[in-house]
């Protein structure tokens, strides 16, 4: 068993899954250097579904893939902490790192196709983790396998065992994935965009799919998402992040319906709803989210925002408390 | 007589088909091959100045029913009736000259520009085609629309690598509007942008059909936005419309087990529980290749009956604009 690590406040004491303290990642590219995740924290507790929303290039995707040490070349974590199950996993060897994806965190991805290795049947997809890490037997591991298709929703498994990725559906394709990270039981889920790329019938019955087995399992399951729809349904806690850093996070309903953090609300106002109140305006935020590369000091929203004052250039906003379990970081937030 | 012409009809499409040539039969070329009926007889009208959205999932054929009535595609059958001529009879040349009065927009900004060509070029290539040769009055037109779209002018010499997403879609739009076009297809025009873009998208289009009185016909997966832009909804399946109806009257009292499902499968805050039962939507769209005989959604309907699967329903008037087909609603 590898040298485990505590944090500085000891061993985890609580249920979190995951704890992570002020995360950096960087991408040094040609351009110059990418804070892509610019001192994020945030924690996760078993069963709990956490949304992560944000546009593009917020650095939710990176975060994620810092979590799960893939982190692609140029970049890499340079400070930070993230605990996974009480263990600083920043340290550790590749070799460790490997022992912990499946049994203990696993990842699902927006595109299947790509995920998924095209050139291997999906049932030796499926075997694979289940024979290295869950130590099966070959025939041990074929029945889990069946099962867990079974489980998933993909019908008649057993026949389904030899066909290709490129072989089923979309909403197929979602499950296997789902199925494959799920087969050797981790504490953290990631799901980055996993329903994005699916009609809205088939994102149901995966959103569907993905609670249960939650409930089930008992899994921290951290949902990626730009689709606020989404996030106001499935999960318990939302956190908002903006060029790298979270900017408001708290209960899913408290946050949505008492927003603090100006990004947040613009965010919201921009969102169509489907129950939406005809005379209320779509708000667009103005312009356009910020280069990460080396961030001037300050607030990193002020550009967009209608509440700037020199303050907001010159000192970073720090995350305060403005509600239960609710923080947000902005130096004018009730206006 | 004013407001008669206001409202009277632009586009009026009956009976519409387009199959594809599928897979073969059978080894033997003269064995021939499947048909894939993207679309299988859509009948719908747009008046002048309104919206119709038109919603479906992947697969149901409403990019299909763009291009078909564009012409883009020529259609296996039907009508479509513009300003009272029918394009699918028009000669090449006849078409021509309709072709500057309806354009589209397409749902991927980074395919649908020319990555070789400058921006004012593209914007401009419309108006080269239809006899404005002059160069000086095509770059002041071409100026004219980007400050349209809410772009500087000096984007005129710039190349789509050079912009972003929301940028190109912008510049799509602009193109679309370059010859005055009284029709404009908008097919996903929005589905590749950013969440925090598609609002200021959004927001452009409306602006652009209250100024220049266009009509739209507004093609989405998203029934969220569809909501927000349309004066009247068509819901399609497999190929036909299944339910159409006056927005409101679709989204407050949808008739059709599919839009019900449909409606019912869009994410809504977990805080707003409305009491109304979740309907589950199990299996997937069947191929349009096979579709199976009768009512093409009977397979996944929790309300099929026996008929269902023998007779397809024809779309019946069941409110004043509001047509469903459906055995069960007669």
């Amino acid at each position: 068993m590898a040298n485990v690590v505590y944090s500085a406040d000891g061993p985890k004491m609580n249920d979190d899954v995951l704890q992570i303290q002020d995360l950096q990642t960087r991408f040094y590219t040609q351009d110059g250097v990418v804070s892509a995740v610019d001192g994020l924290s945030l924690d996760v507790a078993a069963g709990e579904m956490v949304g992560l929303v944000g546009e593009s290039g917020c650095g939710k995707s990176t975060a994620a893939l810092s979590i799960m040490r893939l982190v692609p070349v140029p970049g890499r974590i340079v400070g930070g902490q993230i605990l996974l199950d009480g263990q600083d996993i920043v340290p550790l060897s590749d070799r460790e790192m490997r022992g912990l994806r499946g049994p203990t965190v696993a990842m699902i991805f927006q595109d299947a196709l790509a995920a998924l290795d095209p050139t291997m049947k999906v049932g030796k997809q499926l075997m694979e983790p289940l024979q290295a890490h869950m130590g099966m037997s070959a025939s041990e591991a074929r029945g889990r396998t069946i099962e867990l298709l079974a489980r998933v929703g993909i019908p008649a498994p057993s026949e389904r065992l030899d066909a290709y990725p490129h072989e089923f559906s979309g909403g197929m394709r979602q499950r296997v994935m789902i199925a494959i990270a799920l087969s050797c039981g981790p504490k953290l889920l990631l799901a980055d965009e996993p329903t994005t790329a699916l009609d809205v019938t088939i994102q149901r019955q995966i959103l569907d799919l993905m609670l249960s087995l939650r409930d089930e399992t008992g899994a921290g399951v951290i949902l990626i998402t730009h689709d606020v729809g989404v996030v106001a349904e499935t999960c318990d806690r939302v956190v908002v992040m903006y060029a790298g850093r979270r900017v408001e996070s708290g209960p899913t309903e408290e946050v949505f319906v008492r927003a603090k953090h100006p990004y947040t609300v613009g965010l919201l106002s921009s969102t169509l709803e489907l129950e939406r109140d005809k005379g209320k305006p779509l708000r667009a935020i103005p312009g356009m989210p910020p280069d990460l590369i080396e961030p001037p000091p300050g607030c990193l929203f002020w550009p967009r925002c209608l509440r700037q004052t020199e303050l907001c250039r010159e000192q970073t906003p720090t995350l305060q408390s403005v509600g239960t379990d609710h923080e947000a970081a902005c130096w004018h937030m009730d206006e | 007589m004013e407001s008669e012409a206001q409202n009277d009809v632009l586009v009026s499409v009956r009976g519409l088909k387009k199959y594809f040539p599928g897979p073969r039969l059978g080894f033997w070329p003269w064995q021939g091959r499947a048909q894939i009926k993207a679309v299988d007889g859509v009948d719908f009208d747009i008046r002048r100045g309104e919206t119709l959205g038109l919603v479906g999932e992947s697969g149901c054929g409403k990019s299909t029913v763009a291009r078909s009535i564009l012409q883009l595609y020529p259609p296996t059958a039907g009508q479509v009736f513009f300003e009272r001529r029918d394009l699918c009879q028009l000669k090449a040349t006849e078409l021509r000259e309709i072709r500057p009065k309806a354009q589209i927009i397409f749902q991927d900004p980074y395919a649908s520009l020319d990555p070789r060509r400058s921006i004012g070029y593209t914007i401009g290539e419309p108006l080269l085609i239809t006899g404005m040769t002059g160069d000086r009055e095509r770059r002041e037109r071409v100026a004219e629309l980007l400050q349209l779209v809410g772009l500087d002018p000096f984007y005129e010499n710039r190349y789509p690598h050079e912009l972003s997403g929301g940028q190109r879609q912008r510049i799509g739009i602009a193109r679309a509007l370059a010859t005055e076009p009284i029709l404009v297809v908008a097919d996903e025009p929005i589905s590749s942008l950013d969440v925090s873009i598609q609002a200021q998208v959004i927001n452009l289009l409306r602006r652009l059909r209250d100024r220049l009185s266009l009509t739209y016909l507004f093609i989405s997966h998203d029934l969220r936005v569809v909501r927000y832009v349309s004066d009247d909804v068509a819901v399609m399946y497999l190929g036909r419309i299944v339910e159409i109806a006056p927005t409101e009257a679709l989204f407050e009292n949808p008739l059709h087990p599919y839009t019900q499902a449909l409606l019912s499968a869009v994410p809504k805050p977990r805080w707003e529980t409305t009491g109304v039962q979740r309907i589950q939507l199990e299996g997937e769209v069947p191929s349009p290749i096979n579709p199976p005989p009768g009512c093409y959604f009977a397979p996944r309907c929790r309300l099929a009956m026996s008929v269902c699967h023998e007779a397809n329903p024809a779309l019946e008037e069941i409110s004043p604009g509001h047509r469903v087909a459906c055995h069960r609603i007669e």
